[in-house]
């Protein structure tokens, strides 16, 4: 598998399934017409390097699907902390998560037969630090699609960055 | 009063979404004859408007999901690529979108005259 298969796979797991395999050919098309240019204008084909560096210049895969998706949401204080390319899971997570902890609450608050005022305190307790924790963790990994995926699995050779 | 990094933040924000705007207009410019996305990608930057493909391709996709565009598959270079041009729909939102351009331009370069002269007295 290329590098060029590689990093179109990347793109495409990220996309809507009925749109998956157009896009895929038409993003191959583009690449590969801009790997061909390149490889013409040095007048022999392109090394790993160089097809990574077209690859690197076209953005991260996660970021690329979110732009053909169209995403434009995004999770900011101060600062961009959650972008466009991981908001939508983010807010889909997020509300699960909510629904099944204020579930969990309400029927613990039940069953140890809670005192209103403290089963309040404790599920808003809970509600809070699972919106901690979870914006914590894509926070994490938001900030983790400023480095390019390793396209080139066991093959790179060591001590390439 | 020196430039801060926000600042630059702002500015950066801000000229991304004027012109935002402006690549429709740009793109649509340019595919009264078929392009394919690399092509066109290099003729707007010929033209000095860079555009990143990240933004200009799946923005080729909309448009054409819009019904401004249409798209046909053709062999150029040994390589089956995905050409783009206007559609009838999209020729009219041109030239109804470059009317509103000249309007914005026009108005927009009567004010910061006006101020220009304020400025100066």
């Amino acid at each position: 598998m290329t590098l060029l298969e590689r990093y179109l796979d990347a793109v495409k797991k990220l996309l809507p399934r009925d749109e998956r395999d157009d896009i895929g050919r038409e993003l191959a098309a583009l690449l590969g017409a801009e790997m061909d240019e390149r490889a013409g204008e040095l007048g022999r084909p392109l090394d790993e390097d160089e097809q990574e560096g077209i690859l690197r210049r076209h953005g991260h895969p996660a970021l690329v699907a979110a732009q053909y998706r169209g995403e434009r949401g995004h999770f900011a204080f101060g600062r961009e902390w959650i972008g466009p390319a991981l908001f939508p899971l983010y807010r889909r997570i997020l509300a699960l998560n909510l629904c099944l902890t204020l579930a969990v609450c309400v029927v613990a608050a039940v069953v140890l037969k809670a005192p209103p005022g403290s089963a309040f305190a404790a599920t808003l307790r809970h509600l809070g630090l699972q919106f901690g924790l979870l914006t914590v963790i894509f926070s994490l990994a938001n900030a983790s699609l400023g480095r390019f995926p390793n396209l080139r699995g066991a093959r790179r050779p060591p001590g390439s960055s | 009063m020196s430039v801060t990094a926000d600042d630059n933040e702002v500015l950066r924000n801000l000229t991304l979404e004027l012109r935002r705007g402006t690549v429709v207009l740009a793109v649509l410019s340019q595919l009264e004859t078929a392009l394919h996305g690399y092509g066109l990608r290099k003729a707007l930057a010929d033209q000095g408007l860079v555009v990143e493909e990240n933004t200009l391709y799946p923005l080729l996709r909309r448009l054409e999901s819009q019904g401004l565009l249409v798209s046909q598959w053709r062999e150029e270079e040994k390589r089956n690529k995905r050409f783009y041009r206007l559609s009838p729909a999209g020729r009219s939102i041109l030239a109804r979108l470059l009317e509103e351009w000249d309007a914005i331009d026009t108005a927009l370069r009567r004010m910061v005259g006006l101020r220009g002269k304020r400025r100066a007295r």
